[in-house]
């Protein structure tokens, strides 16, 4: 399924501002946590709740929106999902990077919740796995900005036999065309 | 296959070696279902300590 041209636009802006965000809010994210790190144990007790205010109310969302505009756009244009090995790595990229953003998420609510319920918790080994994953976010969210925009070349197998497919189906057509 | 595929997934594996070997030595804190047992709150800071 092809989607008309402004249909398209609107994808991918969709996906451009969703993409985008989500590595701006990690980044954000990386900068708290990593001033928490550097705190006292109160320091850090009042910075956890900000955390998970930026992980569950724009980071989460921001994922999500993000596999999902990338998704739409792919298949909704010529690049396809399956086709080019960038789409491929991209699609991986922000599918495990999902993945281990929602498995960080429980853990930070413990945290949160030690945070708020217990007198003076020591959150800096939880404090410091926050730095280490979100670090590792921006790193592959900035790999896959990366190839979005530089697009590097290679077709899969799969993308090859669509592309012989189409080509024949446009001699074909032509072919039709001269005899009407 | 183009080379920059091969190479982003030998980086990619190499990676994630490193990562099982940090987490399986211990390195990577505690990671695991494990985790958050014997957390407790230190003696004495529990509100209901001695009641």
């Amino acid at each position: 399924m092809k989607l008309s041209p402004p249909l398209r636009k609107l994808s991918l802006a969709a996906h451009v501002v969703a993409s985008v965000g989500w590595l701006g809010a990690v980044a954000a994210f990386l900068a708290v946590a990593a001033t928490a790190l550097v705190r006292d144990a109160q320091g850090r007790v009042d910075l956890f709740p900000a955390m998970q205010v930026m992980a569950s109310a724009a980071i989460v969302p921001l994922a999500f929106a993000t596999v999902t505009t990338g998704v739409i756009s792919s298949l909704g244009t010529t690049w396809g999902l399956l086709r080019h090995y960038w789409v491929i790595m991209k699609l991986g990229i922000v599918v495990v990077a999902t993945v281990v953003l929602l498995l960080q998420l429980r853990p930070l609510s413990e945290a949160t919740d030690r945070a708020a319920t217990t007198p003076a918790p020591d959150l800096g080994a939880e404090t410091a796995s926050l730095v280490v994953h979100s670090a590792g976010g921006v790193l592959v969210l900035l790999a896959a900005t990366v190839l979005g925009i530089y697009k590097p070349r290679g077709i899969t197998r799969y993308g090859a036999r669509r592309a012989n497919v189409q080509a024949r189906a446009a001699v074909a057509d032509r072919r039709e065309g001269r005899r009407s | 296959m183009p080379r920059w595929v091969k190479v982003v997934l030998v980086a990619a594996l190499a990676a994630l070696l490193v990562i099982v070997v940090v987490l399986l030595t211990g390195g990577g804190g505690e990671h695991g279902p494990g985790r958050h047992s014997g957390h407790s709150a230190p003696a004495g800071t529990s509100d209901h300590a001695g009641r």
